[in-house]
């Protein structure tokens, strides 16, 4: 196999988080949106060759993601889904119109952050940084987890709030 | 649910099924719920999305993820294994500069399998939801004329409720916290109850009266946070922007901002007004107008003028038993002091009586608590303009004798040579709260009658209760701490 196009590399590794975020869109959780993120890349390096320099890669990686999310819930028909396969189509169709915004949001969400109370930070911190579990969570804080999970509904929906705020004042 | 915008009730429903896809929670019935609501609404998709991107990025930030910078140009032996074949070629030779990107990218597939063995609980959709917390907290204590939206809590007195979210429409309702807090809620409002001392104000109004017991009771606002110290204090939440005003009847309130650590104490006497984000400094005074004024002049546009009223008072007071946020109005059927109407004074100035286009008085009524709605039917109001201009009268010193055109025996009359009647409006039995008021051709025929004087309008209620005792209604005084005062708002043409 000759070396990839450097061009495809940077692009490849430019798109990871978008395509993350268009996963854990289509599968609710960051869980399965990891292992599908990974049948995606290792997709696209084997098709590499199909791509054409100069071509919308975002579509074309957004559309092997799509087919690879597919066919993982497929493979896990077992289980209920948590959306049907009519949604997942409309989700795929919506989500070129939102990409550009990405670095944008990243940047608003980390500004955003730094504006929360020290609270709110912390308990984003462990319920992210130290991937605690909302019912872990509420073992160690000595709250109770309902509580817990409508502060955390809240944060997120103020994060929400500033973030659109941000990009709207800048954008 | 319509394909349209995405209304309140489903915005707030739409947050709670997120929160529990993310915390893997989702039943059968909330999965069918969600399904319908993305389905058949681009704005509930778009909320989704962000909200699911929101989740992807925090998590990435968190835990360097997927980050360029956070990735390492090494190979982690201990994965290797997971490579294919093809691709660890590319690690076998040095490539410079190149390679250190090469590395980056042939490594993206094996961090991705590295976060996800290092990944603890994040529960996939298999999950087992968690139980259902129905431990209880809150008791209602008393229900004032109350309907409700839809929403999952009890809404009967006595009733415990735990943690959940609270839609009231009209009327109010008083809770009385486990800790000790007692909150009345004003409709229309929207309340979560998270524990025994914190609640989240979606919108609407929250009066806490907090005894030492409950000191630390908090209410968090999509731009707030108040924390008391043992006080009475009211929280306003704007239910288009979000924005905050705490004001203080008694004691100390902490109010921060949701973006930021900073925080302004408000003591007894004092509010502030918390938007986008922007921690306001404590003020002064209670009384100053009111949001509800200035939205009305925004949901108007530039061509409205809004005049709040310049003096307001009623007639038929009864001593420990009046109002100065109130004005009181009634038609009782026994005694002639209970009724009662009430004067609303208004400086017209020099507006151009051309201009008048058209006109509208609003009123916001309030619950009295004074009397018994089942003794009040539907109730009729009618609203009057004094003929004369510039008739003087003082609103301290107002009385069912000295009250303009008054006419104290007969109910609701007034003498009618003195006055012209402009409207009339309708208030359900049982509602006590919420906008009412006049508008059209009379109201704004006599105004431009009247520009350039001071005018006095009459409001009073021709429905006589049908036993002794019934429902005093009351709308907000310009004295009114949260309410709108009595609001005429003018639309005026352009000039030639």
């Amino acid at each position: 196999m000759e070396a990839p196009d450097k061009e495809f590399v940077y692009l490849l590794t430019d798109w990871q988080n978008r395509l993350f975020g268009y996963l854990v869109t289509l599968l609710g959780n960051v869980h399965d949106a990891h292992d599908v993120l990974q049948e995606t890349n290792l997709l696209l390096w084997q098709k590499m060759d199909d791509f054409v320099p100069d071509s919308d890669f975002g579509a074309w990686a957004r559309k092997c993601a799509y087919f690879q999310a597919l066919a993982f819930l497929r493979d896990r028909k077992r289980d209920r889904h948590l959306f049907d396969d009519e949604l997942l189509a409309q989700f795929a169709d919506e989500a070129a119109d939102v990409e550009h915004e990405s670095s944008d949001r990243l940047l608003a969400m980390r500004d955003c952050l730094a504006r929360l109370p020290d609270r709110h930070r912390q308990l984003i911190k462990l319920r992210y940084g130290q991937k605690q579990s909302v019912r872990q969570l509420a073992k160690d804080t000595g709250k109770k987890e309902s509580a817990l999970k409508m502060m955390l509904m809240r944060i997120r929906q103020t994060l929400h709030s500033c973030i659109e705020l941000k990009l709207k004042e800048t954008g | 649910m319509g394909s349209g915008k995405l209304d309140g009730k489903d915005y707030q429903q739409l947050l709670t099924l997120i929160a529990e896809v993310l915390d893997g929670t989702l039943d059968n019935d909330s999965r069918e719920t969600l399904n319908d609501l993305l389905k058949t609404n681009p704005d509930a998709r778009r909320l989704y999305r962000d909200h699911m991107e929101l989740h992807a990025r925090l998590h990435l930030d968190y835990t360097g993820g997927l980050a360029t910078e956070a990735m390492p140009v090494s190979l982690p032996s201990s994965a290797t294994s997971t490579v294919s074949g093809a691709t660890v070629t590319y690690f076998a030779k040095p490539w410079g500069v190149l390679a250190a990107v090469l590395a980056v990218a042939a490594c993206i597939t094996l961090i991705a399998t590295f976060s996800w063995l290092q990944q603890s609980e994040e529960t996939s959709m298999a999950g087992q939801p968690t139980e259902a917390n129905i431990e209880s907290f809150v008791t209602i204590k008393q229900v004032r004329a109350a309907r409700w939206e839809s929403g999952k809590l009890l809404t009967a007195v006595g009733a415990r409720l735990g943690t959940g979210t609270m839609r009231l429409s009209e009327g109010l309702v008083t809770l009385q916290f486990d800790s000790g807090a007692e909150v009345n809620l004003e409709a229309p409002s929207e309340l979560t109850l998270i524990d025994a001392m914190n609640v989240y104000l979606v919108k609407g109004t929250v009066v806490a009266d907090i005894p030492d017991s409950a000191t630390g009771f908090r209410v968090t606002t999509p731009w707030a946070e108040v924390v008391d110290f043992g006080t009475r204090f009211s929280v306003s939440v704007d239910a288009e922007t979000g924005g905050t005003r705490t004001q203080v009847y008694e004691g100390l309130v902490k109010v921060q901002s949701q973006l930021s650590d900073e925080v302004v104490s408000l003591k007894t006497g004092q509010h502030n007004l918390v938007e986008k984000g922007v921690l306001g400094s404590a003020q002064d005074g209670l009384s100053e107008p009111a949001w509800g004024t200035e939205s009305l002049a925004a949901s108007h546009g530039p061509d409205w003028t809004i005049l709040g009223s310049t003096k307001d008072a009623y007639t038929g007071r009864v001593k420990g038993h009046e109002s100065e946020a109130l004005l009181y109005v009634k038609n009782g059927c026994l005694s002639h002091k209970t009724h009662r109407k009430a004067y609303l004074g208004f400086d017209l100035g020099d507006i151009d009586p051309k201009r008048i286009a058209d006109a509208k008085l609003s009123l916001h009524f309030a619950p009295t608590g004074w009397g018994l709605a089942s003794y009040v039917p539907d109730a009729a109001f009618s609203v009057y303009g004094l003929r004369s201009h510039n008739v003087a009268w003082r609103e301290d010193l107002l009385n069912n004798e000295n009250a303009p055109a008054n006419v104290m025996v007969k109910g609701a009359g007034l003498m009618v040579d003195e006055v012209q009647k402009l409207g009339s409006f309708v208030i359900e039995q049982g509602v006590q709260q919420g906008g009412f008021g006049i508008g059209g051709d009379k109201l704004a025929a006599y105004l431009r009658d009247h520009t350039g004087s001071a005018i006095t309008l009459i409001v009073v209620r021709d429905t006589i209760e049908t036993e002794d005792g019934g429902l005093v209604h009351g709308f907000a005084s310009r004295r009114h701490p949260s309410l709108p005062a009595p609001t005429l708002s003018i639309h005026l043409k352009k000039r030639d």
